[in-house]
């Protein structure tokens, strides 16, 4: 049933993807000037000014993010923000989309990680620039690469909020049976592979979910652009750049870890998308690779005493290479702002933004939930601190995005139709797993159909 | 008649022998048969049923059984307290309402526009009545999807944006509907109407005491298909319903169930075996006219 909504929702996306281009679109200029950011608005309006924010967090995030929220509401009473809950990130872009044509919109809305270049191309919202500009608003104090994220063309489009990364989740009493140190996770990919044989070997295994982003992700951690024009930042990406040596050495890796038998492979959605998670659950796997958001959930299920095979560890992501310095590139989503709602309410939403950005909010926020703190101060207050002590896990996800190199290549890429590109990655590397191509050939095939998905949306767009 | 006594008097053994062999063979065969399509059935019985089996116990298992290898195929220990957090937790008393008024409007309207519009064409006689037919027709090969913006905005400028009006309003007519209850309509022999107009009868009168009994097996089952399909919408009500206290349906209310219990797969199963409840009742009381009308015909 939810595959079902989801296909209804992509299917009504691309629709109206396709009735965006009567959109004029200018392409690939330089820091273009932002709008102006409508602070006076606030000031001069009287009474409460009411706006809403379109999210879809769940289970405890939600809850902290209310309390965050609640805080904001009852720190001040010029501004009343009314959270509106979203079945996912995809239900919210789709509502957000039909919403332009009958001006059923929110004011703030949280958008995934990958819808950057879409928000831009619907020309609904306000850059956040603007107002960081207007209210001289520092940003020094955030961390480089999540900030960048949401910075496209030197401007700051959106501000990060919910970040995330990929880290190592292995099962320190499978290290130690497999005659490995418990304590010495596998830094680097050739590292992981070798680890990898050696669990086979001792009866556990490695599980790999098939994430579209693994590409990317290893590419950065060499300091490799994945699309051309810096990753989309400068100009609207028009191809892919990855089919490289570095591309295939990747490539090459992954093929030898799961086609050498020594990582068994499960869907990244779907009924089996937490299967290499349960699996270090379960004793079938002695290491995985996934989402730091996901360190909560597995925590609280390992400590319920229901798995008393399992010492869980945390790693930091197996870099591609040690000689090379890279870094690893953020995920989650950030928090835009309409500019089809009134002046007041931009000038509002801006307000509330700077809340849930604040030292203390993203220290309550990574406790809360698992996400990253994104402010360097936030991890100097109590809150972090002591998360930090009783799971030191969380600190893995934080030292490893706020070190190493911070350019283009670290900071993700901006493109138009980026879920595409990402199953077009996710088919070749299929292909490749299946035993049906060579790395090289489906390395190839991979960014010869991402050309093509990328040209495609372009050109609809009248950006080609 | 004597050669054949005779033939049976010269041979009677051999005779009652190839007669019960050639009995016992059919019998055999026949049991082969027999046996052969209740295995074919038994499987696919299987086939179908299972995965709402399995649906049933894990919605029934505790939270750790579900991962659990081998899966348990018997709750031993029902939890039957993950229904009732999923009807709390998850509101489902307020989406299946919701869900209920939009699909009984629907389905109401439905049955009312198609019996009316597909009696029109099947015995009135009025200019242009083949291309309205058509018309009629053609619509059905426009996806929902394609007309859903327009939809959109036509619901929010009369003001029904997140009102059970608005949820319902692009559905009280269908093409499909209209050409089902038409074919049933022409399948009435003309000489029953004329009969009936000689009693004096008028059209309504015919429509309702005559030509919509007869067609019962199609009406039912166009009220059971329109149901189906109201119940089970995802994008529409997605989009046509907003503001702080959205108006939202039993599937979005799933979703959401489903988002906000990512670890209590059990949870989200039992919320999903709710919101599956109504329709099962339905196919129940109908399943009878359902089969009906899809064998129609069949035979004739």
């Amino acid at each position: 049933m939810a595959t079902r909504g989801f296909l209804r929702a992509a299917a009504a996306a691309a629709v109206i993807l396709s009735s965006l281009t009567t959109l004029a679109v200018s392409a690939g200029s330089a820091a273009a000037a932002v709008p102006k950011c409508p602070l006076s608005a606030l000031t001069k309006s009287k009474g409460v000014v009411n706006i809403t924010f379109w999210e879809s967090m769940t289970r405890a995030n939600a809850t902290t993010l209310q309390a965050i929220t609640s805080g904001f509401n009852s720190s001040q009473s010029k501004v009343h923000v009314t959270l509106v809950a979203q079945a996912s990130y995809d239900d919210t872009w789709a509502k957000y989309t039909a919403g332009l044509t009958n001006g059923q919109l929110p004011d703030i809305v949280l958008l995934e990680d990958q819808r950057t270049q879409e928000a831009i191309d619907t020309q609904s919202f306000l850059p956040v620039q603007s107002c960081i500009d207007a209210s001289r608003y520092k940003t020094s104090d955030f961390l480089a690469r999540p900030l960048a994220y949401w910075k496209v063309n030197g401007v700051q489009e959106a501000m990060p909020f919910a970040v995330s990364n990929p880290i190592l989740y292995y099962n320190k009493l499978a290290f130690t049976k497999a005659a490995l140190n418990p304590n010495n996770p596998p830094s680097t990919l050739p590292e992981m592979i070798t680890d990898a044989k050696a669990l086979k070997a001792s009866g556990s295994g490695t599980g790999l979910v098939l994430d579209p982003w693994h590409l990317e992700t290893w590419l950065a951690t060499a300091n490799q652009l994945f699309v051309n024009h810096n990753n989309g930042r400068s100009g609207r990406a028009s191809a892919g750049v990855f089919n490289s040596t570095t591309g295939r050495q990747i490539f090459t890796e992954l093929n030898q870890l799961v086609r050498g038998g020594f990582a068994a492979t499960n869907p990244s959605s779907g009924p089996d998308e937490y299967d290499n998670l349960l699996g270090i659950g379960s004793g079938k796997y002695g290491m995985t690779i996934d989402t730091s958001a996901a360190l909560g959930t597995i925590s609280q299920l390992l400590n319920s005493g229901q798995y008393p095979n399992v010492q869980l560890g945390i790693g930091a992501f197996p870099v591609l290479s040690s000689k090379i310095q890279g870094g690893i590139e953020p995920g989650g989503s950030g928090v835009y702002i309409s500019n089809k709602v009134p002046p007041a309410d931009q000038a509002a939403a801006w307000q509330y933004m700077q809340w849930i950005d604040n030292t203390q909010s993203q220290a309550t926020w990574a406790a809360g939930t698992g996400y990253i703190p994104i402010r360097k101060s936030s991890t100097q207050t109590a809150t972090v601190q002591h998360l930090w002590v009783t799971s030191p896990g969380y600190k893995v996800a934080y030292n490893q995005l706020n070190n190493g190199v911070n350019d283009a290549a670290t900071s993700g890429s901006v493109i138009g139709p980026y879920a595409d590109v990402r199953n077009d990655i996710l088919s070749a590397e299929e292909a490749m797993f299946s035993g049906a191509m060579s790395p090289s050939a489906a390395l190839a095939s991979a960014e010869k159909s991402v050309n093509t998905t990328i040209v495609g949306y372009n050109q609809r767009l009248g950006a080609g | 008649m004597a050669a054949d006594r005779t033939t049976s008097a010269v041979a009677p053994e051999t005779t009652r022998a190839a007669i019960s062999s050639d009995a016992r063979r059919a019998r055999r065969s026949r049991r082969y048969r027999l046996t052969g399509s209740y295995t074919v059935l038994t499987v696919s019985a299987i086939v179908v049923v299972l995965p709402l089996y399995i649906t049933v116990v894990n919605s029934l298992l505790k939270e750790d059984q579900i991962a659990h290898q081998p899966p348990p195929l018997f709750p031993f220990h029902p939890q039957w307290h993950n229904y009732s957090i999923a009807w709390t937790q998850g509101n489902l008393g307020f989406y299946i309402r919701n869900s209920l008024i939009m699909t009984v409007c629907i389905v109401i309207a439905q049955l009312v526009t198609s019996i009316l519009a597909g009696y029109a064409f099947a015995f009135l006689r009025f200019p242009f009545r083949r291309t309205l037919f058509l018309v009629c027709l053609a619509t059905l090969m426009i996806p929902f999807e394609v007309t859903f913006i327009t939809n959109l905005t036509t619901v929010t400028s009369a003001g029904l944006f997140n009102t059970y009006a608005g949820l319902a309003v692009p559905f009280l007519a269908t093409g499909f509907g209209i050409f089902l209850l038409r074919q049933a309509f022409l399948q009435i022999p003309k000489d029953l109407q004329e009969a009936a107009l000689l009693d004096g009868y008028g059209h309504w009168r015919f429509m309702a005491r005559v030509a919509v009994p007869l067609a019962r097996p199609s009406v039912a089952a166009l009220g059971v298909f329109a149901f189906l399909a109201a119940w089970n919408q995802y994008l529409w009500p997605l989009v046509a319903t907003g503001g702080t206290t959205p108006l939202d349906t039993v599937q979005i209310g799933l979703k959401q169930l489903y988002g906000t219990q990512a670890d209590q797969i059990n949870v989200a199963l039992a919320g999903a075996i709710i919101a599956f409840v109504p329709l099962l009742i339905l196919l129940l009381i109908f399943q009878k006219q359902l089969v009906r009308s899809l064998t129609a015909g069949a035979v004739k």
